[in-house]
């Protein structure tokens, strides 16, 4: 998978790798088993401060996506979601609808950019598709490269 | 008259080093790759620009006329007389050497006039792109053969040295007859091998270092730029060991001539070690640089689109130009590369905001240096 970090842009960039990870795993770029270079690799391969990488993968870790190991790097991984987990994200995307609301954006449009943005997403593989597919979308699972 | 009969080789090694270092000048526009013309990042879509078009023109045309100017005034510094002249053949390879890199570096700077005049990279989203695949370096495996032969070299040594007698040879002339003696102690019979340790070394260091070199990926072309770095990584490697593995047999064979081993020493020998370690080490490299990476067939994977966001103006690699002084030397403290691909040519250069690349450059200075320091110390 590609990783692609825009330095002029405002979000922090460890928050950018971050993001782009829940992203590819969302997507099926990236499945669990695969394989995140070492932080050190990625650090000089994007050319950023080792701490920049070590935090995005803290963050990672913390959220249960990726395992880190000694030497060999990362390991992807979809560890269940902890009890609080359901409640701290709605609340996040309570902040995100407002945004949209507050612009004037219809609802519906809100929910239809919701569910586009839902169906392109792929189920991981070992795990059952969520409810939240309208149309349940057969699953890929395990394809990445 | 003795002398002009002796300068003849000396000249000849220059001159032949100047039409290398041409060659190789003329050929490298030939692999810049389209958004790093001489040095400049620009994005894909300027590749052709007129400027860049012009900028190569002019690049040829003074290339010729310095390629001349040197050839001629190679060939004229042979009519120098006295000891003077011993130094001259170097003086013009290395006055050459400066003159292409005044070359390319004009043409660095006319490209990149134009592209802040007219700003290219205006609508464009820089971006740095990694990829998380894992990357295959040859292992250190690669190192055995080098470290079995110094390790052979060092035993004999070991098993000959109180067979040596008290005073032996340790220069020889041009027809093989000694000149010079040593008494005999552990530094006289065992310093020939410091060279060799010290290769050994710095081809460990170069393997180590570009195992964790930077890939530069290219946004607007991703597969292509990483299959090939990754591809001439794996070369590079390969060619160091296979270089280290025959220069540390041709300098055993020194070692072993030294030491009285392979019979007395005739001009021949003396004449062929370092030639046959010239060669050993070149064959290698030769092999790298003859297929530069061609473009992967279409079974390595397909191309990837870039993942930019839809609404998202197109990815550009980063405009990363202030980092290289004089378009040509590294020099960045933010990043943790030591080394990172070379900024006109195929290659890696060091980051020389990072302490340890000196200390590389210095350990490769003092492995040059050492031949002449120990023929100076001999005398």
């Amino acid at each position: 998978m590609l990783l692609y970090l825009r330095p002029d842009s405002d979000i922090p960039l460890y928050q950018q790798i971050r993001d782009q990870v829940v992203n590819g795993l969302a997507t099926g770029q990236l499945a669990p088993g695969d394989p995140l270079p070492p932080i050190r690799q990625l650090a000089a391969d994007f050319g950023v401060h080792f701490h920049t990488v070590n935090r995005a993968y803290d963050l990672l870790r913390q959220e249960g996506l990726i395992r880190l190991h000694r030497r060999t790097g990362a390991v992807v991984v979809c560890e269940p979601a902890p009890p609080a987990f359901r409640d701290a994200w709605r609340e996040r995307a309570r902040v995100l609808l407002a945004e949209a609301f507050v612009k004037g954006i219809p609802p519906e449009d809100i929910l239809a950019e919701c569910a586009e943005l839902l169906n392109s997403f792929v189920p991981p593989a070992g795990s059952a598709p969520s409810t939240g597919h309208s149309d349940s979308s057969p699953s890929t699972g395990g394809v990445s490269k | 008259m003795m002398q002009p009969i002796a300068l003849l080789p000396a000249h000849l090694v220059s001159l032949v080093v100047i039409l290398v270092l041409v060659v190789v000048e003329a050929l490298l526009p030939a692999v810049m790759p389209p958004t790093l013309p001489f040095g400049v990042r620009v994005p894909r879509a300027k590749a052709h620009h007129p400027a860049v078009r012009r900028a190569t023109r002019s690049f040829f045309r003074r290339l010729g006329g310095i390629a001349v100017l040197a050839i001629l005034t190679d060939l004229a510094v042979l009519l120098v007389p006295g000891t003077g002249a011993l130094l001259a053949g170097p003086a013009v390879v290395v006055l050459t050497a400066a003159a292409f890199y005044i070359n390319y570096y004009a043409a660095h700077r006319t490209i990149r006039r134009v592209k802040e005049a007219e700003d290219w990279f205006s609508g464009a989203t820089q971006v740095i792109v990694a990829d998380t695949r894992p990357r295959r370096t040859p292992s250190l495996a690669w190192a055995i053969p080098s470290l079995a032969i110094l390790a052979v070299v060092i035993a004999i040594g070991i098993w000959r040295y109180p067979v040596l007698p008290d005073r032996f040879p340790t220069h020889f002339g041009l027809d093989g007859t000694p000149d010079q003696w040593s008494t005999k102690s552990i530094l006289s019979a065992f310093g020939i091998l410091i060279p060799q340790v010290l290769l050994f070394l710095i081809s460990l260091l170069v393997h180590i270092s570009l195992r964790a070199a930077r890939t530069d990926v290219d946004p607007e072309d991703p597969d292509t730029s990483w299959t090939l770095q990754s591809l001439q990584r794996r070369r590079w490697i390969r060619a160091t060991w296979g270089s280290c593995a025959l220069a540390q047999i041709g300098l055993g064979l020194a070692a072993l001539l030294l030491w009285g081993m392979l019979g007395p020493a005739t001009g021949w020998t003396v004449f062929a070690l370092p030639f046959g370690i010239l060669i050993g080490v070149i064959v290698p490299w030769l092999a790298v640089l003859i297929r530069p990476g061609k473009a992967p067939e279409a079974g390595y994977g397909t191309h990837r689109v870039s993942a930019s966001a839809p609404g998202m103006a197109p990815a550009v690699h980063r405009d990363d130009d202030d980092h290289w002084i004089g378009g040509a030397l590294y020099y960045n403290p933010d990043d943790p590369a030591w080394m990172v691909p070379k900024r006109f040519g195929i290659g890696w250069t060091l980051n020389f905001a990072r302490p340890g690349a000196w200390l590389v450059l210095i350990g490769i200075l003092a492995l040059a240096a050492i031949p002449g320091l120990l023929a100076w110390w001999s005398r």
